[in-house]
């Protein structure tokens, strides 16, 4: 694989690597490292990339491990990047709304940061990056039957913490 | 422009969604549903995900680390590297090559000179030769103009013993030999000399 090839099959991915590492492991910096770190590995690995049919999965799969590798180690920090959201795309709410809304958008990055990671992962690759089971399947490790289980939980756990901020919201005002 | 979709429809999507059933294209529609304007206050906290779940797809890495990648990969470096080096043994052979051609046509340059000074000095020296050959030739001859009047008094002592010799023995045998020997010497005496006198004798007189 020459540099012109790894460019051009591996650099327009490199927001979804970053998105994953910053998933996992809830820190700005240490995902930039990861995403550096994926394409370092990547690239010592070139001779036996030709033979990958899927790069951006086997991208995808290496930054998982690299993530997993740096929460097992101690020198990983936790910390929440609150100043990276961007605000909401809604125009039709109100500036008291916005706030709100804003909050909401922590809340639910705090409470994805609480799962489990494999339904973090999952629900990650599946809701932000639209990838297909068979994808999830081989970047995870895990059956398709597992990821469905998995992205359920996911999925039911953020809504049913939202409809009870949502119920006390409602009971203050 | 957002597909009429009826409650129903989004609330039965929703269910499917629940248990991870849906297909990609039908999470788009809920997505584009919720994102698209109000939904009913029992939907709300589907709209807070939705929403959340499309900010999360416009994080991008940031910028910096392009750089850092480029360099951490860089290959046009080692490029650069390997460029710098062939050019500056082009330039260092070249260097040597036209120090080697200077120092040759140095060399044979003062080959030439030397050859030509030899030959000079071969001229000069002949030259300095023949002017000594010259000199010698002269002295010689000067020498010789010189050692004339030399045979002349040699010749004279010859005669002086010859005549002393002859009037010894003819003292003996005739008393008129002395006058005999003045002849005998006036004789041998060049003629210049009596010349000579001759015109001492006239101008004296």
């Amino acid at each position: 694989m020459t540099i012109d090839e790894y460019t051009n099959k591996l650099w327009p991915i490199r927001d979804r690597i970053f998105r994953l590492a910053r998933r996992l492991l809830v820190n700005e910096e240490d995902a930039q490292d990861i995403v550096q770190d994926t394409y370092l590995k990547l690239w010592s690995a070139k001779t036996r990339l030709d033979e990958v049919s899927n790069m951006e999965a086997m991208a995808m799969t290496v930054t998982r491990n690299l993530c997993l590798d740096r929460l097992k180690s101690h020198n990983h920090k936790y910390t929440v990047y609150e100043n990276s959201f961007p605000d909401s795309t809604s125009t039709t709410t109100t500036a008291d709304n916005q706030i709100h809304l804003k909050d909401l958008q922590k809340n639910l990055s705090h409470l994805i940061s609480q799962l489990p990671e494999q339904q973090r992962t999952v629900m990650h690759l599946r809701d932000v990056e639209g990838m297909e089971f068979d994808q999830i399947s081989y970047i995870s490790g895990q059956s398709i039957n597992a990821i469905r289980a998995n992205l359920s939980r996911a999925r039911k756990k953020v809504r049913e913490t939202l409809e009870k901020i949502y119920e006390h919201e409602q009971a203050l005002y | 422009m957002n597909k009429p979709y009826t409650k129903e429809y989004i609330l039965e999507l929703l269910d499917k969604y629940n248990e991870a059933e849906t297909s990609l294209q039908e999470e788009h529609i809920l997505q584009e549903y919720f994102l698209s304007g109000s939904v009913d206050k029992d939907l709300l906290p589907y709209k807070s995900i939705f929403t959340f779940l499309k900010n999360e797809q416009k994080i991008t890495a940031p910028e910096v680390k392009k750089e850092g990648m480029v360099t951490v990969t860089s290959k046009p470096k080692n490029r650069v590297r390997r460029l710098i080096i062939i050019s500056s043994s082009i330039a260092a052979s070249l260097l040597l090559g036209i120090g080697l051609t200077i120092k040759l046509i140095d060399y044979q340059e003062r080959q030439e000179r030397e050859a030509l000074a030899a030959q000079l000095k071969q001229k000069e020296m002949m030259a300095s030769f023949g002017a000594f050959a010259e000199a010698i030739s002269l002295v010689a001859t000067n020498l010789d103009k010189g050692l004339q009047p030399m045979n002349s008094v040699n010749a004279l002592n010859i005669i002086e013993k010859d005549t002393t010799n002859q009037l010894e023995s003819q003292e003996e045998e005739n008393p008129n030999a002395l006058i005999t020997a003045l002849e005998l010497l006036a004789k041998y005496l060049p003629a210049e000399q009596n010349d000579n006198d001759t015109t001492n004798n006239s101008s004296n007189n």
